[in-house]
């Protein structure tokens, strides 16, 4: 199959997960090559347009492009007419304007990868909108739980921490559900979604009584702001109900995986030992981020046929 | 004598329904109500409906300030077109209107409007709900109604203090009741659909708590108060009941909130941003029956228009507010299952009460009424074209959906000012 855009988790369905899965392998295999570039994404055009701050998504999908050959156009906020009150429909008119393939858009405001495509025909890739989703981070903790564990089906996956304003939970929670995990979201009442009834997951507000028998605990950032807005009276409780303390993380099961997206918060979500344990994958993420990008890149603007050129007249 | 004979149509107003053409003079009140009349000027309505023509209670005109966006001018246009004859225009525009001088200029730019307009004056100065603007020095101007479309964080104590202070002008507050503590950064009905696309929701509850206390109050002081934009279903229960207790109370429901649901949010398109929000179904359900009842006192529009390009922002950066005019007769026809009459009731007879209007809007059509009247074709069906509307703005958030119902003429004073749905250029009310 071949999609259009990758907006959100629904634009790829299980059918597209998997193929962004197994290129991924392949891609894998180039990024261990002494010079890890191919030219299968040669004369494409990407544009990278951030309306919110991001070193580490940008800097991704930037290698993951350089790796592809694909050149790139960078409208960031701080430097550019977005600046200077410029509308979003005419920024991206302009942008598509010079000729552009895809365009990697993070945003505050949810669902505005979808309202792209009324002004450009390129390719949207949905670096983050809103609270709503943050899809090729779900992708690349799926290849990574899928490396980690060799496969994501069955596993129960624990996801905890500030659920309610969380972009990756809910891209985490449609894609690992296509999967087939079992999933349970652990965060005291404030920091759920006021209604998860539709969703395909458990809720519990006990972190200890959940991660006993987990196969993977993912811990989301706890922005520090929040114990302003009383969704927590102190940081310092939340750490002690909601904290993956070296306590915690020595409780886990042998083979469970811990899991963030980063940027973490040492010592408040994640105790400041644990991201060194071995069964700690927080690094192993940040360089599949990379791989899968490549993954989500070429399944979109790419063809098998590039790709195997590509391969070779690179060895 | 006739200068304007409408004829063949079908006459409902408060007294029933009958076949009889309607004769209006020159003076602008219906002459004559009968068969085979004749004038000058014959407007052939055969099948069609004729009514009192409507009034809202609720409609924004952004002037002075945001011209922009909307004047009285560009408003009533899209007004007339959708049928009002009448409109009571909210004092939230830029430059607000909360002193004598301000009300007196606002007025003076009501008259470029083809239809009738009451202007009202802000309840508290600035909107801010610090303190009581000067609602004698308004009143002695004329100004009937004060309204605080938001109330800004205004206390229990100053909302009392303008209801008891209010009631020797003989004035009628109307209270928005979406500014609740509940929601400081909310965009849609908090629920399933909220939670899911990570929007910040409103829940229904805040717009309960407002209710609640302004029901409280209004019982208390004994003034006289309209409540605007009523969304949620169990609001509507809180208002009837505090009117079965005596409160001096009434409300009104705008158009989307008994026809369109918060699935809509889901396409991101900020069209469907409105305070208070789209709800679910079942609250639509709920609403639908409730104005069936006879529980809601009105129809009102909120026309609050948005530049167009304001709302090709992302939804959370996007302004709330629809237009509303052109749509609310299809909207009550096409989504209420209700007679005629009972939607005439809410969209003109009831209305033209609360505004103060009854001598000349609503009511009977008998001879030697001032001839303010809608002609509109019940069976008529179209799609809402945002692009086509009158208004300055062409964001609705019935944009694309077919309806049942459209006006196809509107008197203003007697005078023609819609003619096929084509507004009449020498249709300026003066």
């Amino acid at each position: 199959m071949k999609g259009k855009h990758v907006r959100g988790v629904s634009d790829l369905g299980k059918d597209g997960i998997q193929e962004i899965l197994s290129l991924s392998d392949h891609f894998l295999e180039v990024s261990s090559r002494r010079i890890p570039k191919v030219p299968a994404l040669r004369g494409r055009t990407i544009a990278w347009l951030f309306y919110e701050n991001s070193t580490r998504t940008r800097l991704s999908f930037e290698t993951a492009a350089k790796r592809l050959s694909a050149d790139s156009m960078n409208f960031s906020v701080s430097s550019s007419s977005i600046n200077k009150g410029e509308s979003l429909r005419d920024t991206v008119e302009t942008i598509s304007a010079m000729g552009v393939d895809a365009i990697v858009v993070r945003h505050s405001s949810t669902g505005v990868p979808w309202l792209l495509p009324k002004w450009t025909d390129a390719s949207i890739i949905n670096a983050g909108d809103g609270a709503h989703e943050h899809p090729t981070q779900s992708l690349l903790d799926c290849y990574t739980i899928k490396k980690q564990l060799g496969d994501i089906e069955g596993k129960k996956i624990v996801i905890a921490g500030d659920i309610k304003h969380s972009r990756v939970a809910r891209s985490n929670v449609l894609a690992f559900k296509a999967m087939g995990a079992e999933i349970v979201l652990v965060a005291p009442r404030t920091l759920l979604p006021v209604d998860t009834s539709s969703w395909p997951v458990e809720i519990s507000q006990d972190l200890d009584g959940s991660i006993a028998d987990a196969d993977v605990l993912y811990m989301l950032r706890m922005q520090l702001e929040r114990q302003k807005e009383a969704f927590v009276p102190s940081l310092r409780e939340y750490t002690n109900d909601y904290g993956l303390t070296l306590e915690r993380a020595k409780k886990l099961q042998k083979h469970t995986i811990i899991m963030h997206p980063g940027p973490m918060n040492r010592g408040v979500e994640i105790a400041s030992e644990v991201p060194e344990l071995d069964n700690a994958v927080v690094t192993n993420q940040v360089s599949n981020g990379v791989i899968v990008r490549m993954a989500v890149l070429y399944f979109l603007l790419g063809s098998g046929a590039e790709l195997s050129e590509g391969g070779n007249s690179n060895e | 004598m006739s200068e304007i004979v409408l004829k063949g149509g079908v006459i409902v107003d408060k007294t029933g329904e009958r076949h009889a053409d309607i004769g209006i003079g020159d003076d602008g009140r219906i002459t004559e109500i009968g068969e085979g009349l004749s004038a000058p000027k014959t407007i052939d309505v055969t099948g069609q409906i004729v009514s009192s023509g409507f009034v809202d209670l609720n409609a924004h005109f952004s002037q002075p300030g945001n011209e922009k966006a909307e004047t009285f001018e560009t408003g009533t246009r899209s007004a007339v077109k959708g049928g009002f004859t009448a409109v009571v225009a909210m004092p939230d525009t830029e430059n607000i209107n909360d002193d004598a001088d301000t009300a007196r200029s606002i007025m003076r730019l009501g008259e470029t409007a083809l239809c009738h307009v009451e202007i009202a004056g802000a309840i508290t100065m600035g909107n801010q709900g610090e303190q009581i603007a000067p609602l004698s020095e308004m009143a002695a101007l004329g100004v009937r109604h004060f309204a605080d479309p938001l109330i800004a964080g205004e206390s229990d104590l100053l909302i009392r203090r303008a209801m008891e202070y209010s009631q020797r002008l003989g004035v009628t507050l109307h209270y928005g009741c979406s500014g609740g503590g509940l929601s400081p950064e909310g965009q849609m009905n908090e629920g399933t659909t909220s939670s899911r696309l990570g929007i910040s929701g409103i829940p229904k509850e805040n717009e309960e708590i407002e209710v609640f206390r302004l029901c409280s109050l209004a019982k208390m002081t004994g003034a006289r108060v309209h409540l605007q934009q009523i969304a949620n279903a169990q609001s509507v229960e809180l208002i009837a009941e505090a009117q079965a207790e005596g409160a001096k109370v009434t409300c009104e429901v705008s158009p989307h909130h008994f026809a369109l649901t918060e699935v809509m949010v889901e396409s991101f398109e900020a069209r469907y941003k409105v305070l208070p929000p789209l709800m679910t179904q079942e609250n639509v359900n709920e609403m639908q029956k409730l104005l069936h009842e006879g529980k809601v006192d009105a129809i009102a529009t909120g026309h609050r228009p948005c530049e167009n390009h304001l709302k090709e922002q992302p939804f959370q950066e996007a302004p709330f507010g629809t237009i509303g005019f052109e749509t609310a007769l299809g909207a009550s026809i096409t989504y209420l299952n209700s007679p005629l009459s009972a939607i005439l009731n809410l969209l003109s007879w009831r209305p033209a009460e609360i505004a103060g209007l009854k001598d000349t809007h609503g009511g009977e059509i008998i001879p030697g009424r001032p001839g303010n009247l809608t002609v509109f074709d019940p069976q008529k069906t179209w799609v809402v074209n945002g692009t086509e509307m009158l208004s300055k703005s062409s964001s609705s958030v019935f944009e694309g959906i077919q309806m049942k119902g459209l006006v196809s003429h509107t008197l203003v004073d007697g005078k023609l000012v819609v003619i096929d749905g084509e507004i009449q250029n020498n249709g300026s009310k003066r």
